[in-house]
């Protein structure tokens, strides 16, 4: 029964692994990009805006 | 997860109760306010440390700590127990949850199961197992983004909603970044413009403007534009301007590029565009879909690519016409491109405007900086005034779709705001005061002045460009995090609805077979909202509350609750608690979801409350609930809650009396139970009855109405049985004929025994075990004639065509066909 819990994972937890795999292909998403967004997605940090844009925001004189 | 045993002490309007469900349905039936709900309520707080009722809208200051204890007691007092079955673990396990501490949950099991217990019960408490009335039309009648949010909720899924709304929150303000950007860039564009008395910003007429100037002050060309070379190498007049900065000549070309603005052919070009963006503005604005469907381009494209050979849905399995799936989403695509051409022409129309309407910007600005300078305040307020509205101009040009005032202002009011009426007299006038303040220049200063301009204006372009540049990839990130987030979730949730449709049209299809044989609907997500709609006779799809009547919006929450609630509990909680939720569905609807509830969830255990004695016998005819576990509630009072008793024949109980002597008692149980028996009986045999004025029918009324048309039928399956020539079937209803007869005989001989009084009067205190023991015997074997031994339910009567077609129970071990071969 635990086992089928498991395999049947959170929908969330899908949405968000189909998500970041998706953009594992876009332009301008390099590694660093999107393993700030997975460690943000393992808390609720995915959730809160300000931290979202804190990973995407190009920073002044840091090519990312 | 299944219920066994359940005890509850002083919990809203019970004091105490225990109750044997043993892992089995369980039917609770009594009036209003006889204590059934206090049960849910009991099982509601077990399971999640709350009581539903008391929580959500309307509930104002409801608490469980005031209001969930019995009123007599305290929360300390209040206490739930149960035992529970639990997969995959050795024998019961017992849990118990106190009022005083509703968060803690007493579990009592071995120490190898207590992970998979505590998972179990974790799962529990998320409370999806309880549907109410109230709940269930929150699926039908509600709007679609409240509907989402009630599902999403369900389903667990309000997580997604709260990412999609920080990844909004997100773009929004990546968007807020570049468009304020934008504006900065464009209006460092349009002062160099301004500055060089161009139209458009082309780089070899800025270099052309810059070494015409360095030539006036002996400088060599240069052949790149870097804002500190370019007065590098050159002789600096002696400025005879009192004020830094400030001459004639600039002021005057200002001044000659807003009347330029002005002229009447400048004029018409910019009411032409503006008319031209206007008209794509309200084609796209007409089909707000269409920018939502934008966002899902790449799923459509990709779906293409994935359409199996048949050309079946890869998604759902749904069967599509070869070619018609892929010509829909070719369809879906063409659709999109047409948006994106529309969206294209709007920007690039209104990117037009945008650099018109910035160089008249940056020359007001130049010159309102200059009037301050040299303290001339006369006209400056009307300068800043147009200035103000222009400005606002661009703000709605930089998000044209969002913001544009296509309603509020037409192209005549643009015109306006672009060249306000008398503005030409003021730009002369400010030409004049500002010639009577400072000295003519000599060509050297006008020179430099104009150098030191065109540096500044290429510093500020260049800052604004980077952080514009950043801008627009920071909103560009946004889109794509946003936009791939809908896909995935689409793909996701997509699957999932699809799934939930599916089977929530399989199972309103089983209720509504016989008047909604070709029912579809639709559950799509859409933006923030979910929409739910049903067809309705064929005529096309509306929302489920248009059209249907509230008891077919009642089997729609229903039927929606079971779907989704599969997709949920994952068969890891199997407990369903229905609180009165078939108010408004009739009598013979009711019938198909007693059938329902036998049929499509061979695994769930139900727990049904309902005031309607009707409906909880077509619950036991139709097998959903035994005997056993079929109670009725009754005599509710504060001080000792309802009264319990098993509405029907409980021989065990009967035996119990006799074994005690108590015969009043066991007469008053079998008379009570054969009454509740033999109008079940009544009703699916379809027995007739005598009309009654006073609608009060008893034993005496349905008993014989049952045997009469048992027999009656049991004679026209044996004329059946000869007409197909069917000789050992003959044989076998001849002789269980007449052994019903021999049984049924034997009733009509003790029938005096079971009269309305019987347990009162002063043979029934006079009669002794050996002497009531036949009579329940012969009411028993009388019972047995109408049920199958096998499953257990009532031989019931089906009719096709209004014509009689069987006799069967719901197993089909007992089938006796009542057609007759046609000659």
């Amino acid at each position: 029964m635990e086992k089928e819990a498991q395999n049947h994972k959170p929908l969330v937890e899908q949405v968000v692994d189909e998500w970041l795999y998706a953009l594992n292909r876009e332009e301008g998403f390099d590694d660093k990009i999107i393993m700030e967004l997975k460690e943000l997605s393992k808390n609720s940090g995915i959730k809160e805006a300000d931290r979202l844009i804190e990973a995407i925001k190009p920073t002044p004189g840091v090519k990312k | 997860m299944k219920i066994l045993e359940l005890e509850v002490w002083n919990v809203r309007g019970i004091q105490h109760i225990s109750l044997q469900p043993k892992g089995k349905n369980l039917v609770i039936w009594g009036r209003n306010g006889s204590g059934k709900s206090a049960v849910i309520d009991a099982v509601d707080f077990l399971l999640t440390g709350r009581i539903s009722r008391l929580m959500g809208e309307g509930t104002g200051d409801l608490s469980l700590a005031k209001h969930g204890p019995h009123i007599l007691h305290k929360p300390d007092e209040a206490i739930v127990r149960a035992k529970v079955e639990i997969p995959c673990v050795d024998g019961p396990i017992e849990i118990r949850r106190c009022m005083k501490n509703p968060s803690e949950l007493e579990i009592a099991c071995r120490k190898e199961y207590r992970n998979l217990v505590e998972f179990t019960l974790d799962f529990a408490k998320r409370g999806n197992h309880l549907l109410t009335r109230r709940e269930l039309l929150k699926y039908i009648y509600t709007e679609p983004k409240k509907r989402a949010e009630r599902i999403e909720a369900l389903l667990n899924i309000s997580e997604i909603g709260e990412i999609r709304s920080a990844l909004m929150t997100t773009k929004n303000k990546a968007k807020d970044e570049y468009l304020a950007s934008k504006i900065i860039f464009e209006t460092a564009e349009g002062a160099i413009n301004a500055t060089t008395g161009k139209a458009v910003l082309i780089t070899e007429d800025v270099l052309g403007f810059i070494n015409t100037n360095r030539g006036f002050l002996d400088g060599k060309p240069i052949d790149k534009i870097i804002a500190n070379q370019i007065q590098t190498g050159l002789r600096k007049p002696v400025d005879i301007s009192p004020i830094d900065g400030v001459n004639t000549a600039l002021t005057d070309k200002d001044i000659e590029t807003l009347l330029k603005v002005l002229l009447r052919n400048n004029q018409d070009e910019v009411f032409e565009k503006d008319n031209k963006l206007r008209q794509v503005i309200e084609e796209i604005r007409k089909d707000p879909s269409a920018s939502f469907e934008v966002s899902r381009l790449r799923l459509f494209e990709m779906g293409k690519d994935l359409i199996e050979e048949n050309g079946n849905c890869p998604l759902c399995d749904t069967s599509w016409e070869p070619e018609k799936l892929i010509k829909h989403l070719n369809n879906k695509i063409e659709k999109i491109h047409g948006y994106n051409d529309k969206n294209k022409l709007m920007n690039e129309l209104s990117s037009d405007l945008v650099k018109r309407i910035s160089i008249i910007n940056s020359s007001l600005q130049s010159l309102i900086t200059t009037l301050e300078k040299v303290g001339e305040y006369k006209n400056k307020p009307v300068l800043e005034s147009w200035q103000a509205r222009i400005k606002e101009l661009l703000s709605s040009l930089n998000a044209p779709l969002e913001k544009y005032p296509v309603q509020e202002l037409d192209s005549e009011a643009v015109k306006v705001i672009c060249a306000p009426a008398k503005i030409e007299d003021i730009l002369y006038k400010v030409k004049k005061a500002l010639h009577e303040k400072i000295p003519e220049a000599t060509p050297e200063l006008d020179a430099w002045t104009s150098l030191d301009r065109i540096t500044e204006n290429i510093k500020a372009l260049e800052s604004s460009k980077v952080e514009y540049e950043k801008a627009t990839l920071f909103k560009k990130r946004a889109e794509i995090l946003y936009d791939n987030f809908i896909v995935a979730r689409d793909k996701i949730l997509d699957a999932l609805y699809d799934s939930i449709r599916l089977r929530f049209v399989d199972l309103y299809k089983a209720l509504h077979s016989s008047d909604e044989k070709e029912f579809q609907a639709k559950l799509s997500p859409a933006g923030a909202g979910l929409d739910f709609e049903v067809d309705f006779y064929g005529h096309g799809t509306h929302p489920p509350h248009a059209l249907h009547s509230e008891g077919h919006q009642d089997s729609m929450g229903l039927c929606l609750y079971f779907a989704l609630v599969e997709e949920l509990n994952l068969n890891i909680i199997n407990v369903i608690i229905l609180d009165d939720v078939v108010m408004s569905i009739d009598a013979e609807h009711r019938k198909q979801v007693s059938r329902l509830l036998a049929t499509s969830f061979p695994n769930k255990q139900f727990m049904i409350t309902t005031h309607d004695r009707y409906w909880a016998n077509q619950l036991k005819s139709a097998g959903v609930v035994r005997s056993k576990q079929l109670i009725e509630f009754q005599n509710w009072c504060i001080e000792s809650g309802p009264q319990t008793s098993y509405d029907t024949v409980v021989w065990e109980e009967i035996e119990e009396c006799l074994e005690q002597n108590e015969i009043p008692a066991a007469a008053y149980k079998l008379r009570r139970g054969l009454e509740s028996y033999f109008q079940e009986v009544c009703g699916s045999l379809k027995a007739r009855i005598e009309y009654n004025a006073d609608q009060r029918w008893d034993l005496g009324d349905f008993l014989p109405a049952a045997i009469s048309k048992y027999l009656e039928l049991l004679q026209k399956a044996k004329d059946s049985a000869n007409s197909w020539n069917k000789r050992d079937l003959v044989i076998q209803l001849v002789d269980k004929v007449n052994l019903s007869r021999k049984i049924i005989n034997e009733t009509r001989a003790e029938e005096w025994a079971v009269n309305a009084s019987v347990h009162c009067n002063t043979w029934g205190e006079n009669c002794t075990k050996e002497d009531f023991a036949p009579i329940v015997k012969a009411f028993k074997d009388v019972c047995s004639l109408f049920e199958c031994k096998h499953c257990g339910t009532l031989l019931e009567l089906s009719l096709v065509d209004n014509k009689l077609a069987s006799l069967s129970c719901r197993c089909g071990e007992e089938v006796f066909n009542l057609k007759i071969k046609s000659k």
